[in-house]
């Protein structure tokens, strides 16, 4: 590892001191992280506290969060550009991956997320596709930097992204699908698309979505009606109702902490992962739910700023597709709490319950100081 | 910002602006949602938590005159699981499943849709029971602390051996849940009524009133629908908090315990009761065995202390068994009932409308010597028919038709004392309409008919303390003006003179309109049945007094002429070949009147001059002091004499009979 630390810069200066490595690793980002993971925790403690199964989840979600806050350390630790030559190989490997998935999914005749190693760790696969498409999304941009204003390289980013994004939505993971296509359309944007090519591109998906659905079995076009619209479903339609109660409930201030009634007497379903901001709102009020929201700004923020610094195009786009990422999940999350948008089941990141989709952020971050640790400009 | 070489700012700007954009659209959300709507969405989060409890009230008893239950609440043993309290164990609860089968006979899984039955499957009384799996797996995903009911109303018996062995049944209950029991059933349907549950319709009104319109029941009949307020009592309850699954944690506030309803006991005697009902179903048996075509079915008796106006006894036939009513409503039942012709949910004493023929002729009576139309010593020619002119208008020539007595050879010279004796209709159309070749210029007139009609209670409720009742009706020319279109002629006064026509009115008015006659003191009794109310100890909370309609402004001397002739009629009148019994003098009044309703007309009865006929009789005695009046109808019974005055005639011996055991 010692000789990741040696490693050379671009402007040909050795950095030898761990101290002066380290000088630019974003404290704000992290301190804001660590924010979010603590009322998070205190929130699904409360949203838990004296259930028969869930009691222990705020402990389980402590230690996943130490974990994470090592992988930080250690992702920051490696030069984020091995990512950019590894690109390909994990591109292949996380669609071997998606493809063995759906095959065993197949066998056991329903959907599969996970693989299991031996009993003792999981791994989600459309997690890693997520962190992998950030890679290889802004690998394949960095690398035709100047090419961009040509039509075909869009539509190959197309092929390139929507390849894995098909797999994952075929599980179906329709969440994780959606956040990959986020990212794609992030770093096609920040690496300079041309507005016509965007508008050309929009155009034609919302041209071609009725000769899709005209060339659509029955079957499926149900399948896209309730993939779009769960609300159809009574039990996803009674959890958005108790949502709504819990946020009205919670007024300007909140009902305080481990008071409110929605969330005590556990009217709020899934309270304590898809469903926590409106545990939050109705504990912590309207104003406490604004500050949160505040926080995933200043996380944007932080990462964005650490891309514009970045020393290379990778670099700069790694962190847009990551920050963009992070607040499309938050943003997809509050809308569903909030009524405004369908319900596709991503939790809030860094405050929802849930391991795997912690680690992975917490994978993307590490890279994100990764970036920031190596850039060319001290400016402080 | 920092300018990077590899991100133009306005890029970035543009995703800033996206994010600036959302919160800002959450923000505006969350607005409406915790400041605006903050109220009604606290006040949904105050409902998921909050359940009112009711400790139902328990109904009131309702007694006959001595003391004899003919409403009360017994117990209904249900048996129920309470999914939370079952065991884990899958074997365990099988064993327990299993064991809650064999003691109550309930199916342990829904049986299968017989597939050749499909149609009565799951519909009315053929559907099968579901099984307790079933019940218990939709109970544990909507309220797991909740129980459910598995085994509806077992038997005394079954509850008492299950409920030694709840002990290794855990989660199996026994909940017990008054029920309406109608011991005495359809000899007093009509009077007690029965009960139902809270419809839609009515759910706001009740629910305001502390009920619950999931479980209680009103009465929607009889006593139990007229009295409701006095017998319901006020609910119990308390406020709890409960979490999502049911689970309640605590009582909010004050516990307010339930009031008990009040009891009632009526005037009916229930012996009474029994002897009237058997005696008009017997003389309808008689009537029946004489006469073809179609049989006798259709009959009213009305038993009554005419001193205080208290209901002795009540009978409409045909019935209904309201015991049956007594846990639900059986559709069946409910909808033969419905549909037969003779309406046996009604209670004809006070909803049938007939016409009162003879019976009624008390109104033209005390009518005509009161305005002087004829004096009682006058005597009035009857031929046995008489010709009339019928004029729609005061100077109308008209048409001269003939009318007839029932006597058709005539009653000869008639005097007002021969006149009700022999109910000779002759001289009623004389003193109605008048006849000038009898001596009489000027009858009384329809406005007059009508004015006297109201005075004994026509065209108006008693006021009995049922529902249902109806008023009968008198017509004038008014009337016929607006309901038939035609002015009113002399010919209808002439035929509602005699009680037909256009006159319709219930067993009960009739009845009622002698007890200014028959207590011979121009007091119109008001009917009850209610002696008194009890509370829950059985004290008297509130006692009845003989209330008066009102004293009818006839002259003392006309009341007590046509009283004697009421005596008359059984002297030497239509109702003379009437056996008085035990020497108990009689009076009373006989009464046939023609009718041509709907059933009759079906059945082609309605021959011109030839109309089945209502068989009518009040009477009363003894008739220096009486103590019980009683009048029969019979519907199509052809003969007031023979077939309703027997009746009256056996009910008043019962009475005395009695009285003489007391």
């Amino acid at each position: 590892m010692s000789t990741l630390f040696s490693r050379k810069s671009r402007t040909g200066s050795v950095i030898s001191s761990r101290r002066e490595l380290w000088k630019n690793f974003d404290w704000l980002l992290i301190i804001t992280v660590a924010l979010l993971l603590t009322i998070g925790t205190a929130m699904i403690r409360s949203s838990t506290f004296e259930h028969p199964t869930l009691y222990d989840t705020p402990r389980q979600q402590i230690q996943y969060a130490i974990v994470g806050f090592a992988l930080i350390w250690l992702l920051a630790s490696i030069d984020y550009r091995y990512w950019k030559s590894l690109s390909k190989f994990i591109y292949v490997l996380i669609i071997m991956a998606l493809l063995l998935l759906f095959v065993l999914g197949v066998v056991a005749g329903g959907a599969q997320r996970w693989f299991e190693f031996f009993g003792l760790f999981y791994i989600q696969p459309s997690e890693l596709a997520k962190i992998g498409s950030v890679i290889w999304i802004a690998s394949f941009f960095a690398n035709r930097g100047n090419q961009l204003n040509q039509f075909r390289w869009i539509i190959l980013s197309i092929l390139h992204a929507g390849i894995p994004a098909a797999l994952v939505m075929a599980q179906p993971d329709l969440s994780s699908a959606v956040m990959i296509i986020v990212v794609w359309l992030s770093i096609l944007w920040t690496a300079g698309v041309r507005p016509q090519h965007l508008a050309i591109l929009s155009g034609v998906s919302i041209a071609s979505l009725p000769a899709i659905w005209l060339l659509m079995e029955e079957y499926q076009r149900n399948r896209v009606i309730n993939f779009l619209n769960p609300a159809l479903d009574p039990g996803a339609q009674y959890n958005v109702r108790q949502a709504i109660i819990s946020i009205g409930s919670g007024g300007w201030f909140g009902q305080g902490y481990n008071q409110a009634s929605q969330v005590q007497l556990r009217f709020l379903k899934v309270r304590h992962t898809d469903f926590i901001f409106s545990a939050t709102a109705a504990e912590f009020g309207l104003l406490g739910v604004i500050v949160i929201m505040l926080l995933f700004v200043v996380i944007a923020w932080r990462i964005f700023r650490i891309g514009n610094n970045a020393q290379d195009a990778f670099g700069a786009y790694l962190c847009y597709g990551m920050g963009s990422m992070i607040f499309a999940q938050a943003f997809f999350n509050i809308g569903m709490n909030l009524n405004l948008l369908p319900v596709i089941g991503l939790p809030l990141p860094f405050f929802s319950y849930g391991g795997s989709a912690l680690i992975t952020l917490m994978i993307g971050l590490g890279i994100v100081q990764s970036v920031a640790i190596n850039q060319n400009k001290y400016e402080y | 910002m920092n300018s990077s070489p590899f991100v133009t700012p306005w890029r970035t700007g543009i995703l800033y602006g996206l994010m600036a954009i959302s919160i800002i659209a959450f923000s505006g959300q969350l607005l409406r949602l915790q400041v605006i709507e903050h109220e009604e969405l606290s006040a949904l989060a105050v409902e998921n938590r909050q359940a009112r409890i009711n400790a139902p009230a328990q109904r009131g008893v309702i007694y006959d005159r001595n003391g004899i239950i003919l409403a009360h609440n017994i117990p209904s043993y249900d048996v129920v699981i309470t999914p939370a309290e079952l065991p884990e164990d899958d074997l365990r609860l099988q064993e327990i499943y299993q064991r809650v089968a064999t003691i109550t006979g309930a199916p342990i899984n829904t049986p299968p849709l017989d597939a050749g039955n499909a149609s009565s499957n799951r519909m009315g009384e053929d559907a099968p029971p579901p099984g307790i799996t079933e019940v218990v797996f939709l109970q544990e995903s909507i309220a797991p602390y909740e129980s459910v009911v598995v085994a509806p109303d077992v038997d005394r018996k079954v509850a008492l051996t299950l409920s030694e062995e709840l002990r290794n049944l855990p989660g199996v209950g026994i909940q017990i849940t008054p029920m309406r029991d109608y011991p005495t059933g359809s000899l007093t349907a009509h009077l007690i009524g029965y009960m139902g549950p809270i419809t839609e319709a009515v759910k706001d009104f009740y629910t305001e009133r502390g009920f619950d319109a999931s479980s209680d029941k009103i009465g929607y009949s009889g006593v139990e629908a007229y009295m409701q307020d006095t017998l319901a009592g006020q609910n119990g309850f308390k406020l709890i908090e409960q979490d999502v699954a049911g689970l309640e944690l605590r009582v909010i506030g004050e516990v307010t315990n339930p009031t008990p309803g009040r009891s009632i006991m009526l005037t009916i005697d229930t012996q009474l009761q029994a002897i009237t009902e058997a005696a008009l179903r017997q003389r309808m048996k008689i009537e029946n065995q004489s006469r073809d075509g179609q049989p006798v079915t259709n009959g009213v008796v009305i038993a009554m202390n005419p001193q205080t106006g208290e209901i002795l006894s009540m009978v409409s036939l045909p019935n209904y068994d309201n015991q049956q009513f007594a846990r639900y409503i059986p559709v069946d039942y409910y909808t033969e009932l419905l549909n037969h012709p003779h309406k046996p949910l009604l209670n004809q004493a006070i909803s049938g409308e007939h016409p009162p023929g003879s019976v009624y002729k008390l109104v033209v009576a005390s009518g005509a010597l009161q305005e002087d139309i004829v004096t009682p010593e006058q005597f009035v020619d009857d031929p046995g028919e008489i010709e009339i002119v019928n004029r729609y208008f005061p100077n109308d020539p008209g048409k001269t038709r003939k009318v007839v007595c029932w006597k058709r050879d005539g009653h000869g010279p008639v005097d007002f004392m021969t006149g009700i004796a022999q109910s000779c209709d002759v001289y009623f159309y004389a003193l109605g309409g008048g006849y000038e070749d009898g001596g009489v210029t000027n009858g009384l007139g329809i406005e007059k008919i009508y004015q006297y009609s109201e005075w004994l209670g026509y065209n108006q409720t008693t006021g009995i303390e049922l529902p249902g009742e109806l008023s009968g009706l008198i017509p004038n020319s008014d009337w016929k003006r607006i309901n038939i279109g035609e002015n009113w002629s002399t010919g209808d006064t002439y035929i509602t003179s005699i009680g037909q026509g256009y006159v319709l009115s219930t067993p009960l008015q009739v009845l009622n309109s002698f007890t200014p006659f028959i207590n011979n003191d121009g007091a119109l009794m008001k009917p009850t049945i209610i002696r008194n109310i009890l509370d829950g100890e059985g004290n008297i909370v509130e006692e009845f007094q003989p209330q008066i309609i009102h004293q009818i402004p006839i002259k003392r001397s006309i009341i007590e002429k046509i009283s004697i002739a009421l005596r008359k009629v059984m002297v030497d009148g239509t109702g003379e070949k009437l056996q008085e019994i035990n020497g108990v003098t009689i009076a009373g009044k006989t009464g046939t009147a023609e009718y041509c309703d709907n059933i009759a007309q079906l059945a082609g009865r309605c021959e011109f001059g030839a109309w089945p006929a209502h068989a009518w009789f009040v009477g009363y005695g003894p008739y220096e002091n009486p103590e019980i009046a009683v009048v029969a109808f019979v519907y199509s019974g052809e003969e007031g004499a023979t077939v309703a005055g027997p009746i009256v005639m056996e009910i008043i011996d019962a009475y005395f009979e009695l009285e003489s055991l007391k």
